[in-house]
């Protein structure tokens, strides 16, 4: 893994077109601003694993349960 | 061929039933080949069902069916790689999850199908404002 010491307004680049640039940095937060080509998704980490611990959940569903909750709520 | 399948038990299916997800689903990345099963005719449930794992296999919906004002914004690229980008060729599906009497769906994470190339994949809603849990008990009807 890089690590990389950066002051704000200070910036890195990601290939040729994904600019990261540090925009405040306050009280254990870091604010960036993030310039990258619209098909470059960008989004938090958070998503993705939240999908995936989601996605373990749903695998718990069965049909049996489903009829049950759908038949005690008529 | 004929396949174990976790809800419907074996069942019989052809290699063009087959869709090819290249990436797995999420947490799921090494189930490549699934195939879409009706369920239980008088719910809109159907299974999204590994070809490869039995066990491994979920249950779906076709959010429009519940959610009619659902809006989704896919980028194309991301289109692009299932094949043509032709609207009538697209299913889309959310997974559903049973947790005690709650029934919910995660509208973030839908899984798209190009039905003619059969491929899918499952995508990520980065800039929606829906969760992965969103009720559909109320909005059940049984027909």
């Amino acid at each position: 893994m890089l690590v990389l010491t950066r002051k704000t307004n200070q910036s890195f680049m990601i290939g040729d077109d994904i600019e990261i640039v540090i925009v405040e940095c306050r009280d254990g937060s870091v604010k960036l601003g993030i310039e990258a080509p619209k098909n470059i998704k960008v989004f938090r980490k958070e998503i993705f694993d939240e999908i995936k611990s989601e996605n373990s959940e749903a695998l718990d569903a069965d049909m049996n349960k489903l009829i049950k909750i759908l038949d005690k709520k008529e | 061929m004929i396949i174990d399948t976790k809800f419907s038990g074996q069942i019989e299916i052809n290699d063009e039933d087959i869709i090819y997800f290249e990436e797995g689903l999420l947490g799921f990345e090494d189930a490549k080949k699934y195939v879409v099963i009706n369920l239980d005719e008088a719910t809109p449930f159907r299974s999204l069902q590994s070809v490869e794992k039995s066990e491994v296999a979920f249950i779906v919906i076709n959010p429009w069916d519940i959610f009619t004002d659902y809006e989704i914004d896919i980028d194309d690229n991301e289109l692009l790689s299932l094949g043509d980008i032709d609207i009538k060729n697209f299913m889309l599906y959310t997974l559903v999850t049973i947790t005690e009497n709650r029934i919910t769906t995660n509208l973030i994470g839908p899984v798209i199908i190009n039905v003619n190339s059969r491929k899918g994949k499952q995508t990520v809603l980065y800039k929606s404002s829906y969760t992965t849990r969103h009720d559909i008990i109320s909005l059940i009807k049984k027909v």
